[in-house]
């Protein structure tokens, strides 16, 4: 939803002739009133925000600073698959550090560009497991966001809290896998991200015994052993993202996803990821944001989807 | 929290997990959950703040039934299988929610996975976000005690509070049922015919309707006024073509208060699409 | 920071594409087709949705008509196209010779090796590859331009653009990049001497305007890079241990792609700089990465709508919060 314009009186000209005489004049006249920012002294500042979402975060008072990226490529310890008995249900340690490092890295280097930046902290971020590759199977790893950085306008800023004595965090810059939008709504409820936080743990899955598959064929049973397993491994890779957020002194986590994949090693070693971004409160409290209700005139037809009638 | 009789089931990682997100004097304790950021603020405009990520988990074998070829029939222990994995799947969820001291859970989603390795075995899971009510005047819990559940989402969640009405519980029925074979004279008689199949029609409506009574059953025991948002989800996992299992479920309220008016809803068109 | 210690090197020339872009350029089908949209009474034609289009005409323009920009572009052999692979054994000391490698960002990495005899690895920008891209999407943008110029049109909105490979009877690699969008037009508005290009929809281009923002131009980074590891691949990690077993970061690599981003981002920026303050949408238009046992290869290419205030708006009202009584999927 945008700003309504403000609508010029008829003496005034029209928004569209303002804008196609601005593009008249050279590029670094561009600006009219003033306190604008001129252009052609400064360079221009990229990001991947839609229009919406450019809109949103300039309206909490953060200014975006430009693409930021970060990349690692990272080989996996060659034994970290093995050493494991077919029978055993256990995590496999070297793998689930591997595949932490290898994202942390990524981080860490998209955290530094935003640093050379000055920034405050990166929205927007996307990591993503580009694949594993070579004779080594190593894992790519690809993270980019845009840095943003709060102005004097700023509703919240991320490193202060006014209410608790804890203290501010100084000069981490923060990442966030929620979009500008997202951004914006948290920051008008008084909350800032302060880190994403993650938790890996990469689990070999017994195979069952040929005699435990014979007492049980037909049988219908819960499988303890492998529900413990698995129940285990999601329990430790969410564990551990509580833990990280614990460290960077957050309040909660929000859009926690729990993903799962078994990678290029076999069906029977899954990874684990729990991803979310860590929040605090900044305000003195949580801020209302007074939803209003509408009611969209668009299709409200009932969905009579085919598909919905035999399941997936 | 120690392990008592009523966490059993859970894995001890689970109940380190849930002690190290709950408050400690004077520090509201970290939550985690899988809440959108509109869903999440919208929960803590209805009144609720989320407690944590809460999350359940079965792996079930499922066997063998007899059946007869043209037999139109229930599997009962097959029904029976797919219950009862769900149900400890949720009830090990409702006790992560229990353990984190909260009033219910929002956003649940149920799911069946089949792993490659597992033949004729399957994980069901339960997972959501377990929230406390910021005031304490309204009484939350069910009428056992439990924290409610609901598969509804934030957005929902939010739109049901303001219109009166609160949660129960994830309330569902399943039946899993062969179809029975056509025998060759049934087959012949309607060859090249515009006709209804009445064995068949027969059976998949009663397998849909014992799966909504169930539900229906569950959401009267709970002491629900009614049952929002159900699905009807029918599936033939990996038993073939004629032994399909019907799945309803639905989210069961109750009313807040007598009157369900809702602020007036402005109307707007979205140029967005 | 991970990067090299140097400043990223000037963006590649583009100087080749104007000129050449000329109005003669065009096939005569697309002058005569425009021509005709822009006589009086003729008909438009626009790929903008209703939404889209009641959009655009609530804050003052019209549509002029669909307008396409394109080229087919062959990157031209510089001696080494159809021979990576083989070349990370035998380049060795003419790496700084070569004329397209020159200039720009190289960064070796040492043979962790104490003996001797062995190779470093090579990290180095393709500046005659990322001069032929950024060409390539230049005279598409520049041709859909003057397809609106002759429209008499003083910009384009939603524009869609991709890149693919075309199998051509050709040793050297030969891409296809395809532009769509739709010219608008402000009646009594005299011409722009440059027509403004957008990605962005209708829609967004109505809330950049009410905003007090104009698009200026399609703004296009490229990077490509190479990366021909030495003896031990496995470079950085574990000296003396063998590339198969050690493990770590691979950082070579992770350089290269982490540079090849960089210099996408600076390029992009550049380009951007005489059109506006801003760059918004920015998407990775084409991403390629290869790569064998010992070399890689990356390339980037981002496309982005540069835009520039036209007016402060003073406290704008913020966006209202709504829930839909509509249905929300999970």
């Amino acid at each position: 939803m945008s700003t309504p314009p403000e609508q010029p009186t008829p003496s005034e000209p029209h928004l569209a002739d303002l804008a196609l005489d601005a593009l008249r004049r050279p590029p670094g006249q561009s600006g009219g009133g003033n306190g604008m920012p001129r252009s052609g002294h400064r360079r221009a500042v990229s990001t991947d925000f839609s229009v919406d979402e450019a809109i949103l975060v300039e309206g909490t008072g953060y200014e975006p600073l430009g693409l930021v990226a970060g990349a690692a490529i990272y080989r996996p310890p060659f034994w970290g698959r093995y050493g494991v008995s077919m029978r055993e249900n256990r995590e496999l340690a070297d793998l689930s550090n591997s595949l932490h490092a290898a994202r942390t890295i990524a981080m860490g280097r998209l955290r530094a560009e935003a640093e050379a930046h000055h920034a405050d902290g990166v929205v927007g971020v996307r990591l993503e497991f580009e694949g594993a590759e070579g004779k080594g199977r190593d894992y790519r790893f690809n993270a980019i966001g845009t840095a943003v950085r709060a102005t004097r306008h700023a509703t919240v800023r991320a490193n202060e809290r006014q209410s608790d004595g804890l203290p501010p965090r100084q000069g981490e810059v923060f990442t966030s896998d929620l979009s500008g939008r997202d951004f914006a709504l948290l920051a008008r409820a008084g909350y800032v991200p302060v880190g994403m936080v993650m938790g890996v743990c990469v689990y070999h899955v017994a195979r069952r015994q040929f005699g435990d598959w014979l007492k049980t064929q037909n049988a219908n049973i819960e499988l303890e052993l492998i529900t413990t397993a698995l129940y285990d491994s999601r329990e430790l890779a969410m564990e551990r993202m509580q833990l990280e957020s614990h460290a960077l002194g957050a309040d909660g986590i929000v859009g926690v996803q729990i993903k799962e994949e078994t990678h290029v090693w076999g069906s029977h070693v899954i990874e684990f990821l729990a991803i979310g971004t860590a929040v605090r409160l900044v305000a003195d409290e949580h801020r209302s944001l007074r939803p209003e209700m509408v009611a969209p005139l668009d299709d409200l037809t009932v969905d009579t989807d085919p598909r919905r009638l035999h399941g997936r | 929290m120690t392990a008592t009789e009523s966490t059993q089931g859970l894995p001890p990682d689970a109940l380190r997990r849930l002690e190290e997100s709950e408050d400690t004097a004077g520090r509201r304790g970290l939550f985690t959950s899988d809440l959108s950021v509109n869903e999440f603020l919208l929960v803590k405009e209805a009144g609720f703040h989320p407690r944590g990520l809460v999350f359940g988990s079965s792996i079930y074998h499922i066997g063998f039934q007899r059946k007869g070829l043209r037999k139109n029939q229930e599997l009962g222990a097959l029904t029976q299988a797919m219950y009862t994995a769900r149900e400890l799947a949720m009830a090990r969820m409702e006790t992560e929610a229990d353990v984190l001291g909260s009033d219910g859970v929002v956003g649940v989603r149920l799911s069946v996975n089949f792993y490659d390795w597992g033949k004729h075995s399957a994980e069901f899971i339960a997972i959501g976000t377990a929230v406390s009510a910021d005031e304490t005047d309204t009484e939350w819990k069910t009428s056992a005690g439990k924290p409610f559940t609901s598969d509804l989402s934030g957005q929902d969640f939010w739109t049901l509070v303001q219109a009166g009405y609160a949660p129960l519980g994830l309330v569902m029925g399943t039946c899993v049922y062969h179809v029975g074979y056509r025998g060759v004279g049934a087959v012949m008689s309607t060859t090249m015919r515009n006709a209804e199949l009445p064995h068949f029609t027969q059976a998949l409506y009663e397998a849909r309707e014992l799966a909504m009574s169930r539900m229906q059953e569950e959401a009267r025991a709970l002491g629900a006024e009614g049952i929002v948002g159900v699905q009807l989800v029918e599936k033939s996992h990996f038993w073939g073509s004629h032994v399909i299992e019907f799945l309803a479920i639905g989210t069961a309220v109750r009313p807040l208060r007598p009157d369900h008016v809702i602020a007036q809803p402005q109307m707007i068109v979205t140029l967005d699409t | 920071m991970s990067g090299p210690s140097g400043p990223p090197p000037p963006p590649p020339s583009v100087e080749g594409s104007e000129g050449t872009a000329s109005l003669d350029d065009l096939p005569e089908a697309a002058r005569s087709r425009l021509t005709e949209g822009a006589a009086p009474g003729g008909t438009w034609t626009s790929d903008l949705s209703v939404s889209e289009l009641s959009a655009v005409e609530r804050c003052g323009f019209t549509p002029a008509g669909m307008v396409v920009g394109m080229t087919v572009y062959q990157f031209g052999m510089q001696g080494y196209y159809g021979t990576s692979g083989g070349l990370g054994s035998t380049m060795g000391g003419q790496l700084y010779t070569t004329p397209g490698w020159a200039g720009g960002y190289q960064q070796t990495y040492l043979c962790q090796h104490a003996t001797y005899g062995h190779m470093p690895g090579y990290n180095f920008e393709d500046l005659w590859y990322e001069q032929g891209l950024t060409e390539a999407y230049t005279l598409a943008i520049d041709r859909l331009r003057e397809e609106a110029d002759l429209l008499g049109a003083h910009g384009v909105v939603g524009v869609r653009y991709d890149s693919h490979r075309v199998p051509l009877a050709s040793s050297a690699p030969v891409i296809e990049v395809r532009m769509v969008g739709t010219a608008i037009r402000r009646e009594g508005s005299p011409p722009l001497s440059e027509p403004f290009t957008s990605h962005l929809s209708g829609q967004q281009f109505a809330k950049l305007i009410d905003t007090g923002w104009v698009p200026g131009a399609l703004v296009v980074g490229v990077g490509a890079i190479r990366s021909y590891g030495g003896c031990v691949v496995g470079n950085g990690t574990s000296s003396g241990v063998t590339y198969q077993y050690a493990s770590g970061e691979f950082r070579q690599r992770s350089d290269a792609i982490q540079n090849c981003r960089r210099f996408a981002v600076d390029r992009l920026e550049t380009h951007a700089t005489g059109y506006g303050e801003r760059v918004v949408g920015v998407d990775v238009a084409a991403q390629f990465h290869s790569s064998m046992e010992d070399t890689m290869m990356v390339e980037n290419v981002m496309i982005g709508t540069a835009v520039r205030r036209f007016r402060d708006i003073k406290d704008p009202q913020p966006a209202r919060v709504v829930v839909g009584l509509a249905d929300v999927s999970r």
